[in-house]
Parts: structure tokens; sequence; C-alpha cells
């Protein structure tokens, strides 16, 4: 099977087996119980359930030490049964006794098991009728809908999937320390290297013990899943919050789809990686606050029954797992929170409410930080990408990227384990060029108050033009930047407007408000240093983030105009109509405008810090051997990858190893088979350098073997170095065992080298390969 | 109560039926059969036109003779280490050079041999190390069949390192058993370390050994055990005292025997499984031959009447028929045995009793029924000679009225020189092929006339020490060939205990089931049917080549027999075959049935992703 069919079969895998923790099994568990609610309120329920259920029950029993494939199977399947026999009140006892009798009456004689089923037959088989009879209806009424989400699935699945069968690797450094952390967690060693949020390590370190997926495989091709999911939950939330049916399509094509944003909002999608994941639980978590809110209205005015709380705990759950996946996340939703208290303010500050929403708030911070907070206490250390994060929240000196924190790198025993840096250029335009324009300027043109005013404005227009740069020539920025920006104060105004009238729709204008707000503060917090605000957020990454509020956004100032327009008369069922109409016309002028192709988004292109060639390899290997009889001496990557397979023998130790004593050293590999990996053009490892794109040589060999156990040794020359170094070892190597070492596989700038030994009189693999320090030492002779 | 009739008649029918099945089987087989038929003398015998080696000497011109076309033996000859190269190069069909000096040699005279062999004792490691360590650097690979003394190189560094040695730890050292890796000899790993009381016996082997640290860029095949001496040593598989290693230089490679493993026939294994570690796959002819031989069974006189009825409270004779041969019939269905019985009218012709006609039919058929082929044993007690029991037994074969025409014969080694006489003789002259003791002066397959072959004994049930499984798992290696032996004689006339039939069979059985096991892949023979394969192979010359993953053999001399070859490899699978058929006898190791003169093997990397 080619390696493209094996990562689309993984994909395809992988999808199934999230989809029946985070649909299948939820709809099974409280499916009766919540089947009142529409599909999109279910979907976020079940996302929300399932993910907050796994990320709890491994912290749980990583806390334990208990964790194993039997546990977490058991821990899942007998709670989860007890909660669906008490949520649908089964009577478990008295199906046990009737099927006991069935099987005495059987056994007996006495019952044909053919009569059994005949009886009620006739009726199951009328429900049964009347059940597809709906969801065929269901299905026809809904077939635009059902097309939509369809094409944008598929367009989805070809916009990211392309990408993994391009590059097969990492496509962020940052995946490794997150591999190497997921692999501890099968040892039942959680915070590995500190307390870090786990949450995305939990649901991936979940699939692989129940499912059986190699963490490595995971990372290479789970994206998809966390991009589709992302973007049908930024759907489902427009669903729910819009009034109209077809808008919402817009948000999630204009986030999936058009080719309106900057590279940089959108590439970390090509990886898998914690903090794209917990942005499923972002809007979510906002929707969870609007429909508090809105039930609790109606239960103090008694025209719904208590279904408040439901939303509280969707909200406590939701926010808890921003926070014990990402913090940035946390972040994110911090601010639409703080625009939600101002927004709802009006009631948020009466009793009914405050006390359970602070409650709620608090409850799911605590929810977040227990598990932390007990390794806390148990004298584990903050990780120092943590450390990082409240440095820069709390405005300390800024350090280096997120997981590269100065103790991370090569404290495990391998170079590198726990670096990261990014290995994307984010093409970031300075936010204050272009648009801004300062104060004193405005002032004096357009006077003190009007001036003030534009001077605001124009900074926001020009933050927001920071991530609205695409590189399509097609696409006027300026339009979509006035886009987003007349929707985020439309959306203010709108809001406020909505909340005068002591109606309905006030809910409705307190949420439109509350995201105008958001947007507002969030298009400040792209740029804080202008404003002399605390930089909570890196920009790139507030862009991520507003650009996702902007996908919501956007459509929902649309939805107010239409409805606005309509005057909410959806009683009128003309009205209604007419509406409905309008709404389906708006997206499908979008859909016309994005169709051509120029405004579409192309494949994304996200490079990895691996050849395609060595993880090719590395599946083979996987495939074809046993178990632990292997070792593979590589640069780094492949050591978290092949845990539980095989062992890894890092380059450098290895090289340095017999760099003094040449064949009267001793270098050993305890394994029956050896690999080594070389990169005959080696990859430019996170930064490039004048050699780059050369083949490795003598002129590089030659050179002194870099020393250090940090990722510099693998950076730029020195992976140069390191390569040029391995490849004529082996070649001495096969000179010396000719058919011992094999060539087991090969490219134009990849080799893999296959040794083969006797474990139990293992090869001395120090040997002079003429580029050994002191490779005349052999001439010595014996002692 | 009276029977009815009808009742009565059904019964009889009944028991009719019954009694007409279970005797019709016999009768027809009884009747369908000549037991005195020796079915295996129709067997055909290729004519003697054996392959013969060309006639090198150092001093001829060898421009005829490409680079790596020859063998050459710093030795003598007519040493036990001269006969089993010359056997090796033999059944390799190559040519071999003899020097017992190695000034004799020069590259630009003789060119390149494949192999440089060396007896130690003709090298003078003091003045001609930097002539060895020469032509070492200009490419010719060398086999080291015996290392010389301590002392003699102790300080020769330089020799040291052409070997591949790091440290001497100690210049003699007590190993506790010796072990076989894999992968070199054919049958797998074996340790030849007592693990047991009852094994200690087996251990024949040369435990005192220089201790020799090999360095990198070596190879080890065999090493010596020092398990409690080394226990708490983490690297003490390394440290093991190497046995057989090699070592890689740039442009040669250089393997030692520390021991004296090649003066026997081990050595011929060993020197092709060299070969093969040096080649990227090898390709040569075997015999594909399993022979099992009874010898002196039947006994036809009840000798030693007196002792033997006190043991087994039976004569030899009832003994015989109702005790060893169906044990020796359990076993044989068991490991697909083909027996070869070598019938005596008597052993101990100072014994007075008569060997007997009664049994002799009723052995023919015993034997006749599971397919074993009956030969003449020409071995006797001591106190005749060979002319004396020829004469003797041509008495009693007189007799006998349907004679079964023996077409293989036992000769015990002793008896040699009369042989030639002895084949003259009327019930003998239609023997063609002999079995024989081992002697390491004797070739293990040849011809001795042009319509006699010598199929020496491989093997020997009884006593089966360690250095004997070493001897079987390396003819089995280099000619797929074993000729083992039972002795039944020593049934007949115990000396101690051992010599028990229970004692006797215990040791063949076991021995069976473990040290033969992995040669089941090769054909059961008798000595009959091994003979034609044994003229084949000897007859047999081939050639091959290789272009990419193809191989193209070429047979000649076979005179549309078949024969069969083994192909090895490091890691690679046969793809597709034509012209022959193919089992695998082990990893990376292949029997091929060749229906062709022309074979094409297209291999595969097993190891390699396509």
């Amino acid at each position: 099977m080619s390696m493209d069919s094996v990562f689309v079969l993984q994909m395809l895998k992988m999808f199934v087996a999230y989809s029946v923790i985070a649909i299948v099994v939820p709809h099974f568990v409280v499916g009766k119980a919540i089947r009142f609610k529409n599909a999109s309120e279910r979907f976020v329920m079940y996302t929300l359930l399932s993910n907050f259920y796994v990320i709890n029950l491994v912290y749980l029993l990583e806390l334990l030490h208990i964790s194993h494939k039997i546990t977490l199977i058991l821990f899942t399947v007998v709670p989860l049964l007890y909660i669906k026999v008490k949520l649908d009140r089964i009577p478990v006892r008295s199906i046990i006794a009737r099927e006991w009798e069935l099987i005495r009456r059987l056994v007996g004689g006495q019952q044909k098991l053919k009569a059994y089923r005949a009886l009620g037959y006739e009726e199951r088989k009328r429900k049964r009728k009347i059940r597809n009879k709906k969801f065929a209806k269901s299905v026809f009424l809904h077939i635009p809908d059902i097309l939509i989400v369809l094409l944008l699935l598929g367009y989805l699945c070809y916009l990211y999937g392309s990408n993994n069968l391009v590059y097969y690797g990492y496509k962020a450094s940052d995946c490794l320390v997150h591999n190497n952390w997921i692999n501890k967690l099968s040892e039942n060693v959680i915070f590995a290297k500190g307390i870090y949020p786990y949450g995305f390590h939990n649901v991936i370190y979940y699939m692989h013990e129940i499912f059986g997926f190699d963490t490595y495989m995971i990372f290479n091709v789970f994206n998809i899943v966390i991009t589709v999911w992302v973007d049908m939950t930024l759907l489902a939330f427009l669903k729910l919050v819009c009034k109209t049916k077809y808008i919402p399509y817009m948000g999630a094509a204009l986030y999936a789809v058009a080719d309106v944003f900057n590279y940089y909002t959108y590439w970390r999608f090509s990886a898998v990686l914690p903090q794209e994941y917990g942005m499923i639980f972002i809007l979510p978590t906002i929707y969870a606050g609007f429909a508090y809110f809105r039930e609790q209205r109606r239960e103090i005015r008694g025209s719904a029954a208590k279904g408040s709380r439901l939303y509280l705990a969707a909200f406590a759950m939701s926010f808890s797992m921003t926070l014990t996946v990402h913090f940035y996340g946390t972040m994110a939703v911090g601010i639409c929170i703080a625009a939600m208290a101002i927004a709802y303010s009006f009631w948020l500050f009466r009793k009914p409410y405050f006390k359970k929403v602070f409650a709620t708030f608090f409850i799911s911070l605590f929810i977040a930080i227990l598990p932390m907070g007990i390794a806390y206490a148990a004298g584990t250390d903050l990780e120092g990408s943590l450390r990082w994060g409240l440095s820069i929240i709390f405005g300390a000196p800024e350090g280096d990227e997120e997981t590269q924190s100065g103790d991370s790198q090569g404290t495990d025993g391998t170079v590198g384990g726990d670096g990261s840096l990014d290995n994307q250029g984010t093409g970031i335009k300075d936010p204050r060029s272009g648009f801004n324009i300062s104060r004193k300027e405005a002032v004096e043109q357009y006077g003190e108050f009007k001036g003030t005013v534009y001077a605001i404005y124009k900074s926001i227009e020009g933050n927001i033009d920071y991530v609205i740069i695409s590189g399509n020539d097609q696409i006027d920025n300026d339009i979509w930047v006035q886009i987003a920006t007349i929707s985020t104060f439309l959306l203010i105004v709108l809001g406020l407007i909505l909340l005068i009238p002591k109606n309905i729709e006030r809910m409705y204008g307190a949420s439109l408000l509350c995201m105008g707000l958001n947007m507002l503060f969030m298009a400040v917090i792209i740029n804080s240093d202008f404003y002399k605000l605390p930089s909570i957020m890196q920009q790139d990454r507030a862009g991520q983030y507003y650009t996702y509020y902007l996908a919501a956004a956007i459509p929902l100032c649309f939805d107010a105009v239409v409805c606005f327009i309509s005057c909410f008369a959806r009683r009128n069922k003309v009205i209604g109509v007419i509406t409905q109409t309008v709404s389906f016309c708006v997206i499908a002028m979008y859909l016309v405008y994005l169709i051509p192709g120029e405004n579409v988004r192309k494949p994304l292109e996200a490079s990895t810090f691996q050849k395609n060639a060595s993880v090719l390899c590395l599946y083979k290997i996987i495939e074809e051997s046993e178990d632990n009889q292997w070792t593979l001496c590589s640069a780094n990557e492949e050591g978290r990858m092949l845990y539980g397979h095989g062992f890894h023998y890092e380059l450098i130790d290895f090289l340095s190893k017999m760099e003094y004593c040449g064949p009267r050293g001793t270098v050993r590999v305890p394994t029956p088979v050896v690999y080594f990996y070389v990169e005959k053009i080696p990859y430019d490892y996170t930064a490039t350098w004048e050699g780059s794109g050369t083949l490795i040589g003598d002129e590089f060999a030659s050179k002194e073997l870099p020393e250090g156990r940090n990722l510099g040794i693998y950076i730029g020359e020195n992976r140069w170095i390191c390569m040029s170094r391995l490849y004529f070892w082996a070649q001495k190597f096969k000179e010396l065992y000719p058919n011992e070492t094999s060539i087991f596989y090969e490219t134009d700038d990849f080799v893999c080298y296959r040794v083969e030994q006797n474990p139990y009189r293992l090869f001395n693999f120090a040997i002079d390969y003429k580029y050994n320090l002191l490779h005349n030492i052999n001439s010595e002779g014996p002692k | 109560m009276m029977i009815s009739r009808r009742n009565f008649f059904i019964s009889l029918i009944i028991m009719g039926t019954i009694f007409f099945l279970f005797q019709f089987s016999q009768i027809v087989k009884d009747y369908g059969n000549d037991y005195s038929y020796n079915k295996y003398r129709d067997i055909g015998t290729p004519k003697r036109n054996e392959w013969k080696q060309a006639e090198l000497n150092i001093s001829d011109d060898f421009s005829e003779h490409t680079d790596k076309d020859y063998i050459l033996f710093l030795g003598d000859e007519k040493s036990d280490i001269g006969s089993i190269v010359s056997q090796w190069t033999l059944y390799t069909k190559r040519n071999i050079c003899v020097i017992d000096n190695l000034n004799q040699y020069s590259i630009e005279k003789n060119g390149i041999p494949e192999f440089l062999m060396i007896d130690s004792n003709h090298l003078d490691y003091d003045n001609q190390t930097e002539d060895i360590i020469k032509l070492a650097d200009e490419g010719v690979s060398m086999i080291f069949l015996n290392l010389p003394e301590y002392e003699k190189i102790r300080r020769n560094i330089d020799m040291l390192k052409l070997w591949g040695v790091q440290n001497i730890l100690s210049p003699e050292i007590e190993i506790e058993g010796v072990k076989l890796f894999s992968g070199f000899l054919f049958g797998g790993e074996s340790i030849y370390q007592p693990q047991q009381k009852e094994e200690e016996k087996r251990q024949d082997l040369d435990l005192t050994i220089p201790w020799f640290q090999t360095s990198g860029g070596t190879k080890t095949y065999m090493v010596g055990l020092l398990d409690e001496y080394l226990a708490d040593d983490e690297e003490r598989n390394e440290k093991f005292p190497a046995i057989i290693w090699r070592n890689s230089l740039t442009s040669a490679q250089v393997f030692c025997v520390n021991g004296d493993f090649m003066s026997d026939t081990e050595g011929l294994g060993i020197l092709s499984a060299m070969v093969y570690e040096l080649s990227p796959y090898q390709l040569y002819p075997v015999v594909n031959a399993q022979n099992t031989l009874v010898v002196d069974f039947p006994l036809m006189a009840n000798e030693n009447n007196e002792q033997f009825s006190q043991i087994y409270s039976r004569d030899i004779n009832s003994f015989q028929t109702d005790v060893i041969w169906p044990t020796l019939v359990t076993l044989a269905e068991k490991d697909k045995l083909q027996y070869t019985c070598f019938m005596t009218p008597k052993y101990d012709y100072s014994d007075p009793a008569e060997p007997s006609y009664d049994n002799y039919n009723t052995l023919l058929r015993l034997l006749g029924e599971h397919e074993a082929e009956i030969g003449i044993s020409l071995e006797h007690a001591d106190g005749i000679s060979l002319a004396e029991k020829v004469a003797f037994d041509k008495v009693y074969y007189d007799g006998i009225e349907n004679k079964y025409p023996a077409t293989s014969a036992f000769l015990d080694l002793k008896d040699e020189g009369e042989l030639e006489a002895a084949l003259k003789d009327p019930y003998v002259c239609q023997v063609r092929t002999i079995a024989c003791d081992a002697d390491v002066s004797l070739p293990i397959l040849s011809y001795i006339t042009d319509d006699i072959t010598l199929q020496s004994l491989t093997s020997n049930t009884k006593n089966f020490f360690y250095s004997k499984d070493l001897m079987l798992k390396s003819i089995e290696t280099v000619l797929g060939y074993d000729n083992a032996k039972l002795t039944l004689s020593d049934v007949a006339w115990p000396k101690s205990a051992e010599d028990q039939w229970e004692n006797i069979y215990n040791d063949m059985a076991s021995s069976l089931k473990t040290f033969w096991r992995p040669f089941r892949v090769f054909d059961r023979t008798t000595l009959t049917e091994s003979d034609r394969r044994v003229r084949t192979f000897l007859n047999m010359d081939s050639d091959y080549s290789r272009e990419g993953n193809e191989i193209t053999l070429n047979v000649k001399n076979t005179e549309g027999e078949t024969c069969w070859f083994v192909l090895r490899t490091h890691g690679e699978r046969i793809a597709s075959l034509t012209g022959a058929t193919y089992k695998e006898i082990e990893e990376n190791a292949y029997l091929l049935e060749l229906s062709s003169d022309v074979v094409k093997i297209t291999l595969k990397d097993a190891n390699a992703i396509n």
C-alpha cells in the first residue's frame, strides 16, 4: 500500500474514531435525554460532554497511576452505562428478569423463539416505519444544509488533508514535545516535564490506547479532524445564535474556504497542536453563556422549564476545557466573557444570575486547575512554557517560543526532546503601518472628539488589516478590512439598539453587543503595545483567534441586518419566508463569490521537520519489524515517534562516542537490527544557511563534530556535518560488513541503512571511518 | 433360548464379511509383493564421469586462471587439515594450489586466489608477518585454519591487528562450553555446554583456548562460554573468547579459527560457511540425501544366546522381529526415516550358533513392508578376516532359495585392504555402493571403482558427542548429506549396560529428534538411492552468474539426472524461479531441485522497501 493510501486510510480511521468518541457514544448515553434539542445544540453538547469526560477520566487514572487500556475501557463503559440507565430510567432489573424468564422458557421448551419474535412484531415494524419516515422527511427538509455541510467538509479535507499527503512528517516542532508527553502517559507519568494543560494530550492518549493508533500517526494526520471540528463548532454556534437559516454557512465558509485571512492565522491547522484543539471549546463556551441568560430569563418569567442549569454545566465544561487544553484559548474566551459581562450586565448583576454565573465560573476554573493543583501540591514544578505564558500575561520580558523554555532542551537524554521552534515565517505586517494614524494628526485634522474617534477607528482598522492580508492578488483586502471593521461597530450599534425595547429580542441584542465588543477588544489585543496595554497574547496567536471570531461576527452582523430589516417578524409567515430567502440569497451570493476559485483558499502548504522518506521508512519499519527488536539512529525527530515499537539512538551520541576512539572504543546497540537515517541533502531544520540544498560531503565531514545537546547541533551547517559523518561512517561500515549492511530505502536526498547483527555478539559500531578525531589511534594496535 | 435360523445366517454372514475384510488386505499384500526383490536395484546409476580439479602447480603459469579462480593452501596436503581443504575444494568444485612456504607465491605471477588458506604450522610468524599483511593489503582474503601458540604471536601486534584482535586477555583459559551462532552452519544456533548431568558425557570439545577479544570491524561466529566467569559483566557476550571470527579490512577479509576445528570433517562446513559470509550470495551443489544405516541387522544367528536370554528373556531372532524392528518402524514413521539394514549371517564367527534360515523370509517381509533396503554387512568381530567371513556367508546365502540381491554393503575400515577381493564374490559383486566408518584421510564421497561408490559414515547415533553434532551440521551445510549409523551388534554382544537395547534406542530416538530435526528438509534415502545422487553430485559441473537480481545457473554432466543446489543469501528471497523448484532450509537458505540444466533465479531483497 502506498504511503498516500496509508495516510488517507489513517485520516478516515481517525475521523471515524473521533466521531465515535465525540458523537456516537454521547448520543448513546445522553441522546434520549436531550432529544428535544436541535442538531447543532446536540453536536455541541456531545462534543463537550465527551471531551470533558475523556480528559478528566485520563487525569484521574493518570494521577492514580492506573491508566491502561483496560482501565480506560472499564471506566468508560461502566459509568456511561450507569448514566444511561439513570438518565433513560431503564428498568434494568425488570428487563433482566424478563429476559431470564424468556431464556428459562426457551430452554424448557415452553416458548418458541420464532413465536417470541413474532410478539409485537407488527408494532415494532410500525414504529420503525414512522421513525424512518420522520428521518427521511428531516433529511429532505435539510437537503440544502446537508449539501452545504458536505461541500464544506469535502473542501476542508482537501484543503488541510492534501498537505498531509505532500508532507508526511510533523508540521510543527512542538509536536515532538507533545508526542513525548503523550508517550509518558503510557507509562503513567503525567506532567512529565512539569505542570502543563494536558487536556489535548489526554484525548490523544485516549485515542491511542483505545483505538490502537500510533501516537506519531495521530500527530501526522489528526489535524484534519481538529480542523473539521473547529469549523463545525463555528457553524453550530452560528446556527444556534443566528436568526436566519442559511447565513451561518457564510461564517463556516469564510473561515475555512475564503482566501481572506493572513496565512499565519491558519497555518497552524496543518499541525496537530493543543491550541488549535482548544479552539473547539471557545464558541461553545460563548454559546452556553448566551443560552444560559436566555433560559434563565425565560425561567424567571415562567415561560420555560428549568433548562438553564444545562447551559451552566455546558459553560463550566467548555470553559474548563479551554483552560485544560491550552491557556491561550482561555484568554480568548476570557475576553469574550468580559464582553459578555458588559453586554449582559443588565441581567448579570441581578441576584438570580449573579450567584449562579460566578459559582459556575469558579467551578469551571477549579475543575481545570484541580489536576494541575494536585500535581503542584505533590511537588511537580510548572512546565517552562506555562511559566513563559504567565510571564507574557504578567508582562515579564518575553522569552522564546511556547515550549522552548530554557530547561526543556535536551534534559531527557535526547537532543531537542522538548525543544520547539515554529518553522513558518509569519509574514506579519506591522499593524501600525497603512491604516494607522496618530491621534495628534487626527485631532489636528478633525478636531478633538472627532479626531480621537477617528484615530481609534483607524487603529482598529489597522489591526484588522494585520490579520486580513491574504497573499491572493485577486482579493481586495481593503474591502474585507472595511467589512470587518464595519461589522464590529455595527454589531455594537445594533446590539445597543435591540437592548432598548423590552421585547424578546433583547437577548439577541445582548449577544450581538457581546460579539461586537469582543471583536473590538480582540482587535485591540492584536496590537496591545500600541495602546500601552499589557500584552497578554502574541500577535500572531491573537490574530488566529481574531479571525475565528470574525468568521462568527460577520455572518452575525449580516444576520442582524436581515432580521432588523424584517423587523424580526418571524411569526408573519410571508416575512419569515422572505427573510429566509434573503438569507439563502446571501449565502448563495457568497458561494457564487467563492466558486470561481480566485477567492478560494488554496490547499495549505506547510512543510515539515522531516523528510517524507524518513516517515515512510519509519512506518515500514514499524509495520514490518517485531516490536523492540530494532533501533533507529537518527537526528532527533524519530526518537519520540517510534515509542512502543523500537529504540532510538541519538545521532550525535553515536558519532561522539567513536570520535576519540575509533575501533578501539566501543559503541554497541543491543538490538538485532539497527537502522541509520542519513539525509544526503540535509533538511533545513528551522533555519536555512548558505549551504542549504547542497549535498553532504567530504568538506563537511572533515569539520569538527558539533558539541552540545541542544537543537543547535542539527541546525544549519552542523546538520550537514553530522549527516556527512554518518554517511561516511555508513559507507565504511558497509565496506567492512557488506552482507550485514543493506540499503533499506534510498532517494536522491535520503538513505536509510539497515544493519543486521547477532544480538548475542553485538557489533562494535566504533570503527575508524577516516573522520574520527583521533582516527590514527588504531595504528597503535592492541594492548 | 434357541437362535433362529435367520439370525444364525445373518451372524454368520457378518462374521464372514469381517473375516474377509481383515484378511483380504494381508492376502493381497502377500501375493502382490515379492519381498526378495530389491526395487532399489532398478535405480539408474550414472556413469563415472567425475569432475576433476585442474592440477595447479605454483611454479606454473596461471594465466589461464583468472583472479579468484583457485584456492591457495599454505600447508601440507597430506596432513589432516590438508585433507579437509582438499576434500572441500573437490566437493565445491574449486581448483587448489598447495604451497608449503609463503615465499613460493607471488601475486604478479599467480594472481589473487579466492582464498589463501593458512595452516599456521607452515607460516613463519617472525619473518613473514609483513608479507602476509602486504598480501592482505593487496586484496588477498585469508583463512587462518589454526592459530600459532601464544608465545609466537603475543608481541606480534601487526598480526593481531590483521586478525582483528584487540586484546589477548589470557594465553589460555578453560571455557565452560562453546556456542555456535545461527546463520553460519545449517541447523541454527548450538550451545555445546552441558546443562544437565547426563549431558556431560557429550562434551568432547577442546575447552582450553587462548582468550582473544575482538575489535571493531570483526564478526564472530563461534565463541567459548564463560558464563560464570563473566557473570556480572554487562558486555559478557562480547567478551566471550572468540573461536571463529572474521576481521574486515579495507581490501580483504581475514578469517581465524582459534582451536582445532579444521582438522576433521567439521572443517568442511566451516569453510563453506566462510565463503558464504564473504559473498553476497552462495550457490553450490549438494547431494540431498539422508541415510539411516542399521548395521548388523538382521543378525541371523542366535549369538551370545546365554547372555542375551539373560538380559532379554528371548533369543536374538525373536528380539529382532518382536522388539527392535517395531520400535525402529515407530521411529521411522515419526521422522520419515528410510532405513538401509545391513544383514549379516553372523557377527562373531567364534560363536557356535549357526545362522538360521527360518526367519529370513519373515525379516524380508517385515523390512520390505516399510520399504527398507537390505544391504550386506561386511562387519564382523575380531578373529576372522574379511575373506573368511565372505566365504562363510557365501555358504549361508547359497542355501537361500529366494535371495535378496543386495546393492549396498557396509565395510569395516580395518578390512579396507581386502575389499577388492571380497567384491569378486558372487553375492557381493552386485553391490554398487559401500558405506564405511569415517576417517579423515578418507573422502566422505568418492568412487572406489568405476562402478562402486564409497559413502563414509558422517554420524552415529550412539555416543553423540558435541563434536559429532558440529560435524553433522558442517556436512549438512556443505553437502546436504548425512550417513548415520545405528549399530546393533553391540546389542547382541553388550559390553556394558549402555549397550542394552533400551539405552541404545533412547540415545537414537533423542538424537534423531533433536540433532537431526533441522535437516528434515533434505530427502530421506536408502544407501542405493543416495548412491545415484552421489554419482550425479561427483560428476556434475556448474557455473553461474548474476545480473541485477537474476542469477543464471548452468549445470553440466548430469546425464539428465536430477540434482540439487543450495542457495544462501543475505536477506534476499526467491521471487521467481525457472528450471527448478525450491524448499526453504532455514532463513536465507534454499534447497533447489533442478529440473533443467539452465536455471534462472530472481531474487528480491526482503529487507528493503521496494
